[in-house]
């Protein structure tokens, strides 16, 4: 899971005996979007990973007698989660995961069949140090973020912004090392494309 | 040198020439693979601006200022409303069936 729900889960579950399991309505509010973005890293369409999310919590109701209270409540979900996931691709049977989001042509080609540029890279005029100070270019940016198909902003997000390392963005997302390195090449391109045309 | 790496060093293409600038962000690359992109870059344009501006775009998140950050969390997806009434009357629904 993402490593703000293992945060939350650990300062949650201190000192007090199983004090969230008893209000499971609780759960969607602090969990609810977390489990929501591992999903829609992993199945791509927001309907999907939604009806994903509603299995995993439905399914952690029942189960809740096995919840181990020393255990973080956001990890647990979290694995629901997975074997959720692992569900839905075999219902498609598929046993490899990640192929639709992955294969789908999001936004566009970029390069012609023989890999070159289909649009020439223009200049950058403006210094890194005078974009860094425009609110406006920062406005754009998180435009260009939103614009991404969601696999790509999570990873983008994670390894950019959040500064994390390899192996805890693949942990985040549940994608193997050469997933995450398509799918960061894809979106810094995409980001550096959106740019280009918005701002530059 | 095999015969893979003197390939790579003189008949990379574009869109592989954007791949490695994106790997040499995430981890070291071997020694053709960078002689690869420097000999790519000499005679491609495009594909020079491109590595600066990926190793700027990565370079300027360094120095987003707080206000953005937030901005990001904001549009950060979530689970929608609609459906987070849903699972938590579903969640009630279950609850009172197992009293019965």
């Amino acid at each position: 899971m993402a490593t703000r729900t293992s945060e939350e889960a650990m300062t949650v579950n201190s000192g007090q005996k199983r004090p969230q399991i008893d209000d499971p309505t609780r759960w969607v509010d602090r969990y609810g979007d977390a489990l929501l973005r591992f999903a829609l890293s992993r199945v791509g369409r927001q309907e999907v990973a939604e009806d994903l999310v509603q299995e995993t919590f439905l399914a952690a109701w029942r189960a809740r007698e096995s919840f181990d209270s020393r255990a973080s409540l956001g990890t647990w979900l979290g694995s629901i989660l997975r074997r959720k996931i692992a569900d839905h691709y075999r219902r498609l049977g598929r046993e490899r995961v990640l192929v639709d989001v992955d294969a789908a042509d999001d936004n566009g080609k970029l390069f012609t069949k023989r890999g070159k540029w289909l649009e020439p890279v223009a200049r950058w005029k403006e210094s890194p140090e005078q974009l860094a100070e425009n609110s406006e270019f920062w406005s754009v940016m998180a435009g260009c973020l939103g614009s991404l198909p969601a696999h790509l902003a999570e990873a983008f997000r994670l390894r950019e912004i959040r500064l994390a390392s390899m192996d805890e963005v693949c942990a985040a997302t549940g994608v193997t090392p050469k997933n995450l390195s398509v799918r960061l090449h894809r979106a810094r391109l995409l980001m550096r494309r959106c740019l280009d045309q918005k701002w530059f | 040198m095999a015969l893979r790496d003197v390939r790579l060093i003189v008949s990379l293409s574009c869109e592989e020439a954007s791949r490695l600038a994106s790997e040499s962000l995430d981890r070291e690359l071997t020694r053709s693979e960078r002689w690869g992109l420097r000999m790519h870059g000499f005679v491609c344009r495009s594909c020079r601006r491109m590595m600066r501006q990926l190793a700027m775009i990565c370079a300027l998140f360094a120095k987003m200022p707080e206000a953005s950050h937030q901005q990001l969390r904001e549009q950060l997806p979530r689970l929608s409303a609609d459906r987070k009434q849903r699972i938590k009357q579903l969640l009630r629904d279950a609850g009172q069936t197992e009293a019965l």
